[in-house]
């Protein structure tokens, strides 16, 4: 998914970051409405979409300097759209945990009624974190692993990270080629199945693909910030 | 699919907190005996389940192994 951006994104983006309006509204126009859609496939209702995007969009316009532009934090090592969808995205989940922690206090306070529900909230509104989202896929992932047994993990970890050849390990286990690239597949998919039940036991209102997934690791991996 | 697993190791060898200076530590020379062994497609089966324990709980050994896989292709 990621790339290097290109000559022309570089030029728009400085331009953005400086608040050239013409360049901000380009960068609006090309942008909204992927992000429209990559946020309402992973669950966020039109409001929230629009709300979201509203707050994206207005913090991609710089302040003074106490609040440069969103932008600035765009490291340029991956898709700018995959980026954008990332930090709308992250807020997104913040802001659904928030809703759900306030629906929490409220059915506290409906069974106590002589107790306050602001009692129960944090003294100040937490801010929006930027680590929520790799917290979020980070325990999911963790979760899988550990459901994993050590010799799919090990066998995983020697032909797809240290580019061991399938035969290698028939010569190492004494198993049948086809036997090693069964149990290869069949690993990833229950990690696959795995992670994505661990998404939904921890935000049940998300709806991620696996491929979503994907691409969120490698946006955080290649360097998010 | 290679390139999946790839990108959620490498995620996770960014974000675990628990990883710092693993990639240091070499096995031990026990240790080393049987990774050298399972190389060579000389362990048991019962061997083998005992080694991919040890080698899930001390991943950096793994990078160790492959090594040893390595070094057989001229062999």
């Amino acid at each position: 998914m990621c790339s290097q951006t290109s000559h022309a994104t570089d030029e728009g983006l400085r331009k953005c970051r400086e608040g050239d309006p013409e360049a901000l509204a380009e960068l609006r126009t090309r942008y909204h409405g992927p992000l429209l859609n990559i946020l309402s496939s992973r669950g966020a209702t039109a409001t929230e979409v629009e709300d979201l995007l509203a707050d994206l969009w207005a913090d991609c316009v710089a302040g003074d300097t106490e609040r440069p532009s969103l932008l600035e934090k765009f490291s340029g090592k991956c898709t700018l759209q995959g980026w954008l969808a990332t930090v709308a995205t992250n807020r997104w989940i913040d802001l659904k945990r928030k809703q759900v922690r306030r629906g929490e206090t409220t059915k506290t306070a409906l069974a106590n009624k002589d107790h306050d529900p602001f009692e129960n909230l944090p003294a100040s509104s937490t801010p929006l974190r930027e680590d929520t989202l790799v917290n979020l896929l980070r325990d999911s992932l963790q979760a899988a692993f550990a459901r994993c047994s050590p010799q799919a993990m090990v066998l995983l970890r020697l032909v797809y990270m240290h580019n061991l050849s399938q035969r290698e390990i028939v010569r190492m286990l004494g198993w049948h080629e086809s036997k090693v690239s069964r149990f290869l597949a069949k690993a990833m998919e229950e990690i696959e199945s795995h992670t994505l039940a661990e998404l939904k036991k921890r935000d049940p209102w998300l709806e991620l693909s696996w491929q979503d997934f994907v691409d969120l690791c490698e946006t955080h991996q290649v360097g998010f910030l | 699919m290679a390139d999946t697993f790839e990108i959620l190791a490498k995620f996770l060898e960014k974000f675990d907190e628990d990883v710092e200076g693993r990639e240091m530590q070499e096995p031990t020379e026990e240790a080393k005996g049987k990774l050298q062994r399972l190389a060579r497609g000389n362990l048991s089966d019962s061997e083998q389940s005992a080694v991919f324990s040890e080698l899930n709980r001390n991943p950096q050994w793994i990078a160790w192994l492959a090594q040893e896989v390595k070094a057989l292709r001229n062999a």
